[in-house]
């Protein structure tokens, strides 16, 4: 294994080689590596192809705000589109390969569209596509669809696992530069709770870019210094690989860390701060002149990054073009290593001289550049005005520096221009006095200004924490300044300047969109699509605002600049939706029969969160409705059981848990006696029915109320608050037994036999000693304790056992051997459903939140002898009207014709528009026992039309059903069968 | 549990669910569990009754209580659960007129979470502030959208979750998946 094209770099350890893939070919990196630095020092320039010209494109920076090396990440489980090579770590078997080009990205047949790049300019979708306006949806649409967007989603079946967590701290800084790890150490020593983040995979920030010294040791030692002390505090928590995307309100912070050689690769956290540091640092910017895009073309201050920190000296013949001091701090580390300087372009008449082995071309601009697929040398228009030819393999450039305030202005906070340094900086007197920027994030470039800067911050913010005060040695640092022209971008020449290298905007498509009197900076966004994409105008965003101020002869704060939104960096989806999909999104109930029905074939169904037993299959039985039409004539005809568990269960206790219980239900519950159950009807304050269920009076002051299970937790939610906000004096307790009692509906002609079988033998279950809506307390098994309740849901004689849930599936299997004599069949659901619609009861289908007493026919339910919730407002006269909506039963005129719910009613004349629409079917279903389809629904006037003749209509099926009105009790109206 | 039944009840004592160098997760379902909630009377009796009954006081807010033999924990103003080997009988007979009992038994589960990687799962199920979450704290939460008490044992070390036992499959594959995986 070979060196080529590297220097020595302590953060580079090349005795450790790694194995890479990018486009099908084998390459070598070192353990350090991104997949940047190994390509370039590779010699690999090429990376990737524009989005809409498909121009060639190569390296141009060296973080998460690189706009053109944009790769598709092969891992082995899962694929990255749009992966920043700059940001991706290299690991052994990396597999990389380029996006938006086809075959190859060297001979890309889509770069055609450079050629034709005239016609093709900012608005062009806008203007060209109008017309005819039929070929929108059906040409032009899907040709742009497949045409546009940055790589491609994967379609293999992908396992990236995301978490999410939550973290809480006194101080969160935000990056691990200069300012970053000066604020973490001194509050490391105060004893604060700190959380340091840094996006990188090693923690320093700008600094392991340099070779210059702190405290007479060169800067990237200086860095594995504090580094090493910081991570010892035990109350500062360092977190590489982890970017902060946004900032939220009541102090949080969201953060994504890319997780290396764990199970979980990446974590969503929530991060809770009292105070935060934004330490983010700032970003070299380009300046735009012809075909300033080729690869080969980079960020100056990336070229010493490149150098230094992953020791990349493949650069052979290097210019430099700036507008200030920087880029000759980047000419003097090159010659250090070695490597030639052709010159320094500065557009500066008397920059300072910082070297005199720099060739300097003062006053002087690139103008243009050769190369086909990277760069080969440039033009420069001197300062005589002669343009003269210079050759090169790199070309740095640096246009200034923007401070990273995106998160400043995350909750609101509009930027602010400061004119010395050309650049936007967080607004001083509107930034959120919880989040604080420092250092060169604030718009201070020398590491002198970014050292005091944060050292001053993070003393108040302790103060403010009221942590100690302590002693510490601040790094010296030899004073240095910034110098910056304000030179923007490069007026000579008609060809194309590039702005916002990710989405292929020039100069000219500014001045397009300013001619065309786009001249907000939103506008401007929305028509060339500036500072879009996944790099989200890092590098070109406020240059296109300098060239759009200068255009409208505007200052650049005049112009302003749009406001930074979240996320900072691109976010994967999974990474929001962490653990929740697949069986994590919601979770499940399960019954406390659960496993005995599994063991005895159940289908099973989801009711809200609850799996319940739908129906029991027999061999034999292909057909679900086989299946439910055996169930139902079993019950009819002896016996079944069903576990009704899910059923709200509510015990009430306490001296005036009556009066409670009255005042809750509209009905009357006053004379309900110890021993009885009664059903009870629940009242929204408006007057319509929000639930219904049965109350048993199991001693003087203790009570258990049933609700429907959809209703079970808002019931109990409702009962709370009328017990703690309305009625704060009465001594009643409220406790939810839902799950602690497995409910066991036993019902048919012989359940009372089944019933005295497991009932132990000191109670007596007769219909005279414990007749129709009674309840008492039981032992059964042998003493086990239970509570036994005749009430039926299924309109036959019936009983609701309660039983604790440890034993349930141990009962319903005793139940089975104790049945066999009476051919003791399980139903579930679906015949429960039948049943009761069979039987007229009203469920979740009729108490839809719109009906009120009297459309149940239950007007006189409504107890007007004393004050209940919703009594007052259900006597509205929109909800008693006479012709007002009623429950019917509805029966097809041929049995067989399926009623289908949801079915709207209409007379037989009328024709079928919304102005005729009488009603609407609930709930249906095929009666074994009448052997019909039968219905349930609201019916305007309905109690005055039974025995009429109407039609029903599904438009959405496009199915007509004629049907006969009818008493909504199908089978045993007069509840002859309840009471046997 | 009644001896003479034939009827056989699931309960686990300690069982064990996942065991790593890290962290230990087993769940329990053997104690009676009660609601115990204070009538209008005087607190000063209704503590009294309380302490001789458990051997110690009613806890306070956000705070639970225990011994060998029983667990208290606050749920509300004036209501706690109660996990014990007392029987529903003798709560009933101590706190006539005091206050409601309602049997529970058998309608939690009781998750119990174990090891120095306890602060690792629970700062990705809990949003709470794990360093403020002392000894002897309960709080009524929600992990994994299911509806739960925890109970901080033993800080960064032991907690326990009590889970609707109609919930507690969900609870069940969620805690071992992420155990799995942290």
């Amino acid at each position: 294994m070979t060196r080529i094209n590297r220097v020595k770099s302590s953060l580079i350890e090349t005795d450790k080689a790694i194995n890479f893939v990018f486009n099908g070919k084998k390459y070598f990196g070192f353990k350090g590596d991104t997949l940047a630095s190994a390509l370039l020092a590779n010699n690999v320039k090429l990376i990737a192809r524009s989005f809409k010209y498909h121009r060639p494109r190569g390296i141009v920076s060296n973080g998460s705000h690189e706009p053109n090396a944009l790769v598709e990440h092969i891992h082995k489980d899962y694929t990255e589109p749009n992966t920043k090579a700059t940001t991706l770590e290299l690991y052994e078997g990396l597999i990389a390969k380029s996006q938006n080009c086809w075959p190859s990205v060297k001979y890309d047949f889509m770069s055609i569209n450079d050629k034709f790049s005239k016609f093709i300019a900012a608005g062009f979708y806008y203007k060209t596509f109008m017309w005819p306006a039929s070929f929108w949806e059906k040409i032009y649409e899907p040709l742009i669809r497949k045409a546009a967007g940055l790589g491609k989603l994967s379609k293999r079946n992908e396992i990236r696992i995301s978490e999410k967590g939550f973290l809480h701290c006194d101080l969160l800084i935000i990056g691990s530069g200069p300012s970053g790890l000066i604020s973490a150490y001194i509050a490391g020593l105060s004893g604060a709770k700190v959380i340091l983040v840094e996006e990188d995979y090693v923690l320093g920030g700008s600094l392991n870019n340099e070779i210059f010294n702190i405290s007479n040791v060169p800067a990237q030692d200086w860095v594995k210094s504090i580094v090493n002390k910081i991570i010892k505090f035990p109350n500062v928590k360092c977190m590489k690989r982890t970017s902060v995307i946004g900032m939220f309100d009541h102090n949080i912070f969201g953060a994504v860390e890319k997780l290396k050689d764990k199970k979980i690769h990446q974590m969503f956290w929530k991060i809770r701060s009292k105070k935060a540091l934004l330490c983010s640092g700032s970003l070299e910017r380009l300046i735009p002149f012809q075909n300033n895009d080729l690869p080969g073309i980079m960020l100056s201050n990336s070229i010493r990054s490149y150098l230094n920190r992953w020791g990349v000296n493949s650069f052979k013949n290097v210019l430099l073009f700036t507008n200030n001091d920087d880029a000759y701090i980047t000419a003097i580390d090159l010659i250090s290593k070695g490597i030639t300087i052709k010159a320094v372009i500065d557009t500066r008449e008397n920059p300072k001289i910082f070297d005199s082995r720099i060739k300097v071309y003062k006053g002087s601009q690139v103008v243009n550049t050769k190369g086909k697929l990277s760069i080969e040398g440039a033009y420069i228009l001197n300062k005589k005005g002669k343009v003269i030819y210079l050759k090169c393999d790199i070309l740095g450039v640096s246009g200034g520096w923007n401070p990273n305030i995106q998160l400043s202005c995350h909750t609101g906070v509009k930027p602010m221009w400061k004119k010395k340094i050309s650049a936007f900086v967080p607004g001083e007197n509107n930034i959120s006095t919880h989040l604080q920027a420092v250092g060169s994030a604030n718009g201070y470039f020398t590491l002198n200004e970014c050292i005091l800067s944060s050292e001053k911050a993070v003393l108040k913010i302790l103060k403010d924490l009221n942590f100690p005060s302590i002693k510490y040695n601040i790094p010296s640092i030899k004073k240095e300044s910034l110098e910056i022209d304000n030179f923007w971008y490069v007026t000579y020449g008609s060809k194309k300047k590039w702005v916002d290298l990710q989405n292929d905007v020039t100069v000219k498509d500014i001045e397009i969109a300013y001619n065309e009197n786009f001249k907000s900076a939103a506008h401007l966004k929305r028509y060339t699509t500036l500072g879009m994409g996944t790099d989200q105008g890092k590098t070109s965003n406020v240059t296109g605002l300098a060239i759009l101020a200068s255009l409208s002869k505007k200052s650049i704060q005049e112009v302003g600049t749009t406001v930074y939104r979240p996320p900072f960096v691109p976010v994967s989806i999974d990474a929001f939706v962490g653990p929740s999909y697949g069986k994590n999104f919601k979770p499940i109930r399960l019954t406390p029969t659960h496993e005995w029905a599994k063991n005895n074939k159940a289908s099973f169904t989801e009711t809200g969160l609850w799996l319940r037993a739908e129906w029991y299959a027999k061999k034999n039985e292909n057909n679900w409705r086989t299946t439910v039409d055996r169930e139902v004539m079993a019950v009819r005809n002896s016996v079944g059981f069903c576990d009704v568990s899910t059923l709200g269960k509510i015990d009430i206790q306490g001296k005036d848990a009556l009066s409670f219980i009255n005042k809750v239900y509209c009905n009357n519950f006053t004379k309900l006696s110890i021993g009885k159950v009664r059903y009870g009807l629940m009242l929204r304050e408006d007057g319509l029915v929000m639930d219904d269920g049965t109350t048993a009076r199991m001693s003087e002051n203790h009570f258990i109320m049933t609700t429907t299970t959809v209703n079970a937790e808002s019931v109990y939610r409702h009962l709370e608050f009328c017990h703690q906000c309305l009625w704060p004096e009465m001594d009643v307790q409220l406790i939810s037994t839902t799950d602690a009692w497995a409910q066991i509906a036993i019902a048919g002609p012989n359940s009372r036999k089944i019933i005295s079988k497991i009932v132990d033998s000191q109670f007596n279950v007769t219909n005279e000693s414990f007749p129709y809506m009674s309840c008492k307390d039981v032992s059964v098994c042998r003493g086990i304790p239970a509570r036994l309740f005749r009430i039926s849901f299924s309109g036959e004689l019936g009983y609701e056992l309660s039983i604790p849930t440890q034993f349930s599936c141990s009962f319903a299997s005793y139940l089975m051997d104790i049945g066999k004599e009476e051919n003791i069949t399980p139903y579930g659901t679906e015949a429960l459903g039948v049943m009761r619609i069979e039987k007229g009861h009203a469920a979740g289908p009729e108490l839809n939140g719109t009906i009120s007493p009297y459309n149940l026919n239950m007007g006189k339910m409504v107890s007007i002898k004393k004050d209940s919730i919703g009594m007052i407002l259900s006597r509205r006269e929109g909800l008693a009207n006479e012709d007002g909506l009623r429950l019917v039963g509805l029966m097809p005129i041929s049995p067989d014709n399926q009623i289908i719910s949801g079915s709207h009613i209409f007379n037989l004349k009328d024709q079928l528009k919304p102005a005729n629409d009488l009603g609407y079917v609930t709930s249906s279903c095929y009666s074994p026992t009448l052997k019909s389809y039968i219905a349930l629904g609201f019916l305007k006037n309905g109690s005055n039309r039974h025995g009429e003749k109407i039609k029903l209509s599904n438009p959405l099926l496009k199915k007509e059903v004629f049907a006969k009105v009818c008493n909504p009790i199908f089978f045993d109206p007069n509840g002859d069968r309840l009471r046997e | 549990m009644n001896k003479r039944s034939f009827l056989k009840p699931n309960i686990f004592s300690s069982k064990l669910l996942i065991f790593n160098d890290k962290i230990k997760l087993t769940f329990d379902n053997s104690k009676n569990i009660f609601s115990l909630n204070k009538a209008k009377v005087s607190s000063k009796t209704f503590d009294l009754r309380f302490k001789d009954s458990f051997g110690f006081s009613p806890p306070s807010i956000s705070r639970f209580n225990s011994n060998k033999n029983s667990t208290a924990l606050w749920v509300r103003k004036n209501s706690y659960i109660i996990m014990s080997n007392v029987t529903m009988n003798k709560l009933i007979s101590s706190f006539e007129m005091l206050g409601s009992v309602t049997d529970q038994t058998g309608g939690w589960l009781l998750f119990k979470i174990d090891g120095k990687g306890s602060f690792s799962l629970f700062e990705k199920l809990l949003s709470i502030n794990l360093d403020n979450f002392s000894d002897g704290s309960c709080i009524r939460t929600s992990i994994n959208k299911i509806n739960c008490f925890v109970l901080c044992k033993k800080k960064f070390q032991a907690y326990d979750i009590i889970c609707p036992i109609s919930f507690s499959e969900s609870m069940k594959s969620r805690l071992t998946e992420l155990i799995k995986l942290t």
